[in-house]
């Protein structure tokens, strides 16, 4: 079976809601100066003895998907809250729920990533079904109530731009904040052979392909990992994990900037301490405003395997109010 | 390829780049997502006896998911048809002693040297390396695989195939090992080629229509020494490999590797160390090699072989067993 080849799907794109914007204010964020905080763990209601990680955060930071193994196989799991304020207990996490079998099926299916900077649509993630091209391959699902985090459709794969006989993991969809196209970053290659490098694909706003996925090679070094993409909605600033020389130890995250939308990514640089430890640190997502990095790691202090943990920042010259 | 020679060793100090560190529970995109609890050391080797072991050569021993079947090479001497054939001992359970070794047939073996068998999870495949003349081959020592219906039934392996020229070359390929990663569906092949001079462990993921992607060596596992004979658990987080890099007492010692997730690089080999490792021999005698570390479905068995051991029933190499136990992980 070709999934994604031939299923078309009528989109009724929504009228802007408020809890999804329709698009991020062109000026280009500043963080120049600013220090990520010690990170801290997301508690024992979201993390469990089993692993977490691949966490997005949707635009109103009130969902948070995220892939977990807590039942035996790799499931995508969403956990809500009310509100934000991290200091307030009505805003803590409420228990995740499993997202259920139209989204997770009999394979592995992890590293969901909502559709950021358009409305909340979409939902790509990494899944093993047997029609696939070989390995985990990238689907998309959709939905149409943008506030409805269990309305999701039948996922289809996205077809052979993206998706090979090697593997593709940890989808990343991005909304151009200049002129409204959208790509897909990923991850093409077999982790366990090191193989692993960042690709980009120019896709539809509504998630399908325009062309063939190209590598990014300013961000790739050979015989080492370099996945889990993710980028600030200015375009301007990338996040990813590596299993490179010149880390802590374990895998690590860095980070490469840009200019402009036009220019090639800096050469990555460690993140450092405090967000990179002699263990894993992988699979970074940026919310919307670019201030809260949300990351998975096997660091002591957590509640077992691979947790999620928290770091946040001020943009430059401004005060925590 | 340099297996069994007279090997003496000037020791270099190691140089200890890589970091150490334990087993974790760790999975990462794209990897692995089994709980990894702990194992106790490993415990004092056993001989496998003399039903098993002859005065001649008992190596490359492997041992079936169920635990009730032991294959493994034994040389001239035992009978067969070549150098060194493929035999296979069987038990009723894994309290009973193993039963007197057969010879898998003329099907499987051949007037020259198989070695090195090893099977696939699902119990269907066979593969080991072959020196066989005839058509198919390209050079030395190839990967082959015969396949049976039959999973229970050893001695109904098909004629082997010759893995084919993505994994063998003109040089030596043996040391096929698999790992079968559950979470994403992927089987990777390690295995052993001389391509570049010595001995060193290469990978290659198995692609949708049954044959293997391109070979990649696994640079963490390499020296310029020999590195070979990869068994890797079945969790992917632990390979064992035999080598004669420096640290090694006597010929070639086991050595093992683990890592956190199935995406970090392996960890910089340690040896297995004095008890399981035989002990080393006056110098300007020829030295001892442990040899092909085959590990149990379950992690906590290891078969290998040894030669010139204390203990040995043969001059030359005899089948040892180690075993651990698994410890409790949090829940």
């Amino acid at each position: 079976m070709n999934r994604g080849a031939v299923v078309l799907i009528a989109l009724v794109v929504a009228c802007g809601t408020e809890r999804y914007p329709a698009a991020p204010k062109l000026r280009a964020m500043s963080f120049a100066k600013s220090e990520w905080s010690e990170p801290v763990n997301l508690g024992p209601v979201v993390n469990s003895a089993a692993g977490e990680q691949n966490a997005t955060l949707s635009p109103d930071e009130l969902s948070l998907y995220f892939s977990s193994n807590r039942l035996g196989s790799l499931d995508i799991w969403v956990a809500r809250r009310a509100c934000i304020d991290a200091d307030d207990p009505a805003c803590a996490w409420q228990a995740p729920v499993i997202l259920g079998p139209v989204i997770n099926g009999p394979g592995a299916d992890f590293a969901p990533n909502l559709s950021i900077s358009i409305d909340g649509h979409l939902l790509f993630f990494s899944s093993v079904q047997p029609d696939g091209f070989g390995g985990p391959d990238i689907y998309v699902s959709r939905r149409a109530d943008p506030n409805d985090d269990f309305g999701w459709e039948p996922a289809v794969n996205l077809g052979p731009d993206v998706n090979t006989a090697t593997a593709e993991n940890a989808p990343l969809y991005l909304q151009s904040a200049e002129d409204g196209m959208a790509n897909l970053y990923f991850n093409r290659g077999i982790n366990a052979l090191q193989q692993a490098d960042i690709y980009v694909a120019a896709v539809t706003r509504d998630g399908e392909t325009r062309g063939p996925a190209e590598p990014v090679s300013e961000l790739n070094v050979p015989n080492a990992n370099d996945a889990a993409v993710t980028v600030r909605v200015d375009g301007r600033e990338l996040m990813f994990w590596s299993t490179r020389a010149g880390g802590l130890g374990g895998v690590d995250l860095w980070v490469s900037t840009r200019q402009t939308v036009h220019d090639p990514w800096s050469p990555p640089v460690n993140l450092g301490t405090p967000l990179n430890s002699p263990f894993d640190d992988l699979t970074p997502n940026l919310s919307f405003d670019g201030r809260t990095l949300i990351f998975g790691s096997n660091r002591p202090g957590g509640s077992g395997g691979n947790d999620l943990w928290m770091s946040t920042r001020t943009p430059s010259g401004k005060e925590v109010p | 390829m340099n297996r069994g020679a007279v090997v003496l060793i000037a020791v270099v100090a190691a140089c200890g780049t890589e970091r150490d560190r334990s087993v974790t529970g760790a999975w990462a995109a794209g990897g692995l997502s089994f709980d990894v609890a702990g194992y106790s050391d490993w415990s004092a080797p056993v001989n496998l006896g003399s039903v098993v072991n002859t005065p001649f050569v008992d190596s490359d021993p492997f041992i079936s998911k169920d635990g009730l079947s032991l294959y493994f090479v034994a040389g001239q001497g035992r009978g067969g048809s070549g150098l060194r054939d493929i035999w296979v001992s069987q038990r009723a359970s894994t309290d009973d002693p193993w039963g007197p070794p057969r010879n898998l047939g003329p099907t499987v073996n051949s007037a020259g040297q198989e070695n090195s068998p090893t099977l696939s999870l699902d119990g269907h495949r066979l593969y080991f390396a072959s020196n066989r003349t005839g058509a198919g081959g390209f050079g030395g020592f190839d990967l082959y695989v015969s396949r049976r219906r039959d999973k229970r039934d050893d001695f109904g392996w098909g004629a082997p195939v010759n893995l084919g020229s993505g994994v063998n070359t003109t040089a030596d390929e043996t040391d096929p090992a698999f790992f079968e990663d559950e979470a994403t569906g992927t089987t990777i092949l390690y295995f052993v080629s001389n391509r570049l001079g010595s001995d060193d462990i290469y990978a290659s993921a198995l692609q949708p229509d049954g044959t293997f992607g391109p070979v990649t060596p696994v640079a963490e596992l390499n020296t310029p020494f020999n590195d070979a004979q990869p068994a890797i658990r079945r969790d992917g987080l632990e390979i064992f490999l035999s080598s004669d890099r420096p640290g090694t007492q006597g010929a070639s010692d086991l050595w093992v590797a683990t890592r956190a997730s199935t995406a970090d690089p392996w960890s910089a080999p340690m040896s297995l160390g004095s008890v399981v490792n035989s002990p080393p021999r006056p110098p300007g005698v020829e030295q001892s090699n442990d040899f092909r570390p085959a590990l149990s479905f379950d992690g906590t068995a290891l078969y290998f072989a040894s030669a010139l051991r204390p203990g040995n029933v043969s001059g030359m190499f005899d089948l040892w067993v180690t075993t651990r136990s698994k410890l409790k992980g949090p829940d």
